[in-house]
């Protein structure tokens, strides 16, 4: 991404929250009924790595799960070093959303009902990034 | 594992190993491709071909080492096999064409050079296989699908022969068969041109061979494939599975071809006569020759196996199983529009079927809320050497994800390779939920072309009729009543639902909007509810709901509005279905859920290249009376129509002709049972 996309994404980080209507409307809907899972069925398929457009790219993982992170601050955190480094993070999320789509982050689903499932989705991931690091 | 190599790495060569592997794995042996032998970058098509069959070497894995072309060893092929650091009991194979034994000698002491062993050599120069290349074509049993109609592939004919162009189409008309053509890029480029889409026509590399064998009864040979390794292979195919084989060329006067198959006639014009009075009477007692041959014993890859020490694969457990499972991908975009439709199918089939979803993370959520599991797939990233590097890791979760024999429902515009691969290489059964009213301007040819991997085509048709347009024909098309989530009355109150939006946010409101403009994907309405929100801003009787989805954008300038809250909610349809004016684009699903749910609207187009046409929607609803198209530029007009509606009787007036439309039914069910039908026809 370019100096200028990172500079937009920064000017729309700001801790505002559209109010969440779930609790009241899913009494509403008929279909609501809250159990399926994400899943991965994998059959161990060879993960290539993948060339990028422009040989300089750089990505890192970043996992992003749990209540505990401020994602504004997070994410203001990280595309000022995208800006600055030119390093390209990619969110690894577990849970249904991460936070940070809406800013703009390049966000990818961990998925799986076992952690070694979930270690797997995240390793395809990883060889789809070429990312060696992860934090 | 058994591991296969080349002699050479030019793309032929890489090719050619890629038709042997999966020609081996096809007929239920797994054998894997070195990942760090394919050096040059390969074509797209091969990409996907290979991608089941690479991996990562560990010298100790390797129980046999089969090297193809072996005869056309090379120094840098030699140095990347003593990297292979292969262990004294490895079994070594070279095959290939050792006819001088100068040939033989040489390949002999260079392998046991580099490998530490002696290989065995297997000489292809003396096989009395009907053609005379280096590389061994294999023929594999496929699973024949037992269809109701006849299948005729009319393998390799030359379409730029003007006659013959002419001649096949007359053919492919027939009633009496479904036909099949297999043949050149060019000739397929030429035949769509003239005669569009509504025959299957594939380019030989348009899919591995296995799958494409699978098309067909009755194979007419047209024109000589001596030198065509997956027209080869193709045919061997069907000879070993018991297809009846006609051989319409003038090519193989010596006798071989007649011990297989049966000569037809070489004049196009009299091949379906032909067919009809000769062949389908007979296709059992044909296709039993073929399968007895003396060419399908020489060319069956079992056969092939005991050469290399190969045992016989285990039964394949996925051609037994007998419970299908429905697979529904609903894809392009952000998918939403796609998933949302699909869930309110999936929910019309019946308790007892196994449904789950691939999908986009951002549409995951929203289908396990639905009961649903899903698989996540990934996004196209700008940032990647190939448009569709993401497509490849796709191909691979939606392979895993499915068993042979099982359904896919698809519901997008574009059939990306993954999906349409996945059907192929698992003969599952497609269907292709296809919404229709495509822009004009729209290049379309690749989704048409693709139609011919599904077994049928739904389409859910727009409420107003002259919004319904037919882009293709043919049996496998089927069209159902526009497809709808309504509010149901057990459990929605209008009533009920706006006093606890009240007490939410503490607003005494008369009137309640809901904004719902679009993730922004398409085209940016910051602008547009910013207008919204500034004149709502003066009406004290009314709050007005901006409606945006857990991930989409959202600009910073919205939260500061009175009247105007920011919302994000999975269930979007009870809120509008509880308001008095709805302002929203114009997507199939929101426009649809407006009209059938009697709720007065302003609709503001989304118009993008890979779009649906927004506008004719809404302007056949406006035109009716039965809502208010406002254009995305038409800010002022916006205002005064959003306070026609709230302050004077316009709402009224739509909400009375939206009362009086005749709508078609609703399809959720018909497309449900259209799916059924194909899950019970298993």
């Amino acid at each position: 991404m370019t100096a200028d996309e990172w500079s937009m994404i920064i000017t729309k980080i700001a801790p505002l929250n559209a109010e969440p209507l779930d609790d009241i409307l899913e009494v509403f809907d008929i279909r609501y009924s809250s159990n399926g899972n994400c899943i991965l069925p994998d059959n161990g398929w060879h993960s290539s790595q993948k060339a990028f457009q422009n040989s300089s790219t750089v990505c890192i993982g970043v996992r992003v799960d749990g209540d505990n992170i401020d994602r504004t601050d997070l994410s203001m955190k990280l595309a000022s070093m995208a800006l600055e480094k030119e390093i390209m993070p990619i969110i690894f999320s577990r849970g249904d959303y991460s936070g940070m789509e809406k800013f703009g982050f390049r966000v990818e689903k961990v998925s799986g009902k076992t952690e070694a499932q979930r270690l797997e989705c995240e390793e395809q991931l990883k060889r789809f990034w070429n990312i060696s690091v992860v934090i | 594992m058994i591991l296969c190599e080349h002699g050479s790495n030019t793309p032929e060569a890489t090719e050619a190993m890629l038709v042997f592997v999966s020609q081996m794995n096809a007929a239920g042996q797994e054998v894997k491709i070195n990942a760090d032998s394919i050096k040059q970058p390969l074509h797209r098509n091969l990409q996907y071909e290979i991608a089941p069959y690479l991996c990562d070497v560990q010298c100790s894995q390797i129980s046999k080492l089969i090297i193809l072309g072996a005869d056309t060893l090379n120094n840098d092929k030699l140095a990347d096999f003593r990297r292979l650091k292969i262990q004294p009991e490895t079994q070594i194979y070279a095959i290939g064409n050792f006819e001088k034994t100068q040939t033989k000698i040489s390949v002999l002491s260079r392998l046991s050079y580099v490998l530490g062993k002696d290989p065995e050599l297997i000489d292809l120069s003396n096989s009395t296989e009907i053609t005379d290349v280096i590389n061994p074509a294999l023929g594999v049993p496929i699973l024949i699908n037992n269809k109701k109609r006849c299948r005729v592939m009319l393998l390799a004919p030359n379409l730029e022969d003007e006659h013959l162009i002419d001649g096949v189409y007359s053919f492919s008309l027939s009633r009496k068969f479904d036909t099949i053509i297999v043949t050149n890029g060019k000739s397929k480029d030429l035949w769509q041109k003239r005669y569009g889409f509504n025959c299957d026509i594939f380019y030989y590399g348009e899919l591995p061979p296995e799958d494409l064998s699978a098309k067909a009864d009755i194979c007419v040979l047209l024109s000589d494939i001596k030198k065509n390794l997956r027209a080869k292979t193709i045919l061997y195919n069907l000879v070993v599975s018991g297809a009846a084989i006609v051989d319409s060329t003038r090519n193989n006067l010596d006798g071989k071809f007649q011990e297989f198959s049966v000569p037809g006639p070489t004049d196009i014009g009299h091949l379906s006569g032909f067919l009809a009075n000769e062949i389908l009477p007979n296709t059992k007692e044909l296709g039993e020759i073929s399968r007895n041959s003396k060419l399908s014993h020489e060319v069956n890859a079992d056969r092939f196996m005991e050469r290399l020490n190969i045992s016989p694969p285990m039964v394949n457990d996925n051609n037994l199983k007998s419970d299908c499972r429905v697979l529904f991908v609903p894809t392009n975009g952000v998918g939403l529009g796609h998933a949302q439709r699909c869930s309110l199918v999936a929910d019309k089939l019946s308790s007892s079927t196994k449904t789950r979803f691939a999908a986009f993370p951002s549409c995951l959520p929203m289908l396990n809320r639905y009961g649903f599991d899903g698989i996540p797939l990934v996004s196209r990233s700008n940032l990647h050497a190939a448009p569709y590097d993401n497509d490849l890791l796709n191909y691979r979760r939606l392979y895993s994800a499915t068993s042979n024999r099982d359904l896919l429902v698809f519901d997008g515009g574009y059939v990306f390779d993954s999906i349409f691969r996945t059907i192929a290489k698992r003969k599952l059964r497609g269907i292709w939920i296809r919404r229709g009213l495509w822009q004009a301007s729209q290049n379309n040819t690749v989704a048409l072309d693709r139609e011919k991997i599904f077994e049928r085509v739904i389409v859910p048709m727009e409420a107003f009729d002259e919004l319904n347009h037919s882009y293709s024909r043919g049996s496998r098309l089927k069209t159902v009543g526009p497809i709808v989530q309504q509010p149901d009355p057990k459990v929605f109150d209008r009533k009920k639902l706006r006093e606890q939006l009240r007490k939410r946010f503490k607003i005494d409101f008369t009137n309640l909007t809901v904004t719902m403009l679009g993730g922004g994907v398409a085209a940016d309405r910051t602008a547009q509810v910013q207008a919204i929100c500034a004149g709502m801003e003066k009406r004290s009787d009314t709050l007005n709901l901006i409606v945006t989805w857990p991930t989409a954008r959202v600009d910073p300038g919205w939260f500061s509005w009175k009247n105007s809250r920011i919302v994000r909610t999975h269930h979007a349809n009870p809120l509008v279905s509880a308001c008095d004016l709805f302002i929203s684009a114009v997507g199939y699903n929101s426009f649809h859920e407006a009209i059938y749910n009697n709720v007065p609207s302003i609709f503001i187009p989304q118009m993008s290249s890979y779009m649906d046409d927004q506008r004719a929607r809404a302007e056949a609803a406006a035109d009716r009376g039965a809502a208010i198209l406002v254009e995305p530029t038409q800010m002022s007009s916006l205002e005064r129509e959003i306070n026609l509606c709230l302050d004077d009787s316009k709402a009224t007036e739509i909400r009375s002709v939206l009362a009086k439309l005749e709508l078609p039914e609703t399809g959720n069910a018909s497309a449900a049972q259209l799916i059924q039908e194909i899950v019970h026809d298993s």
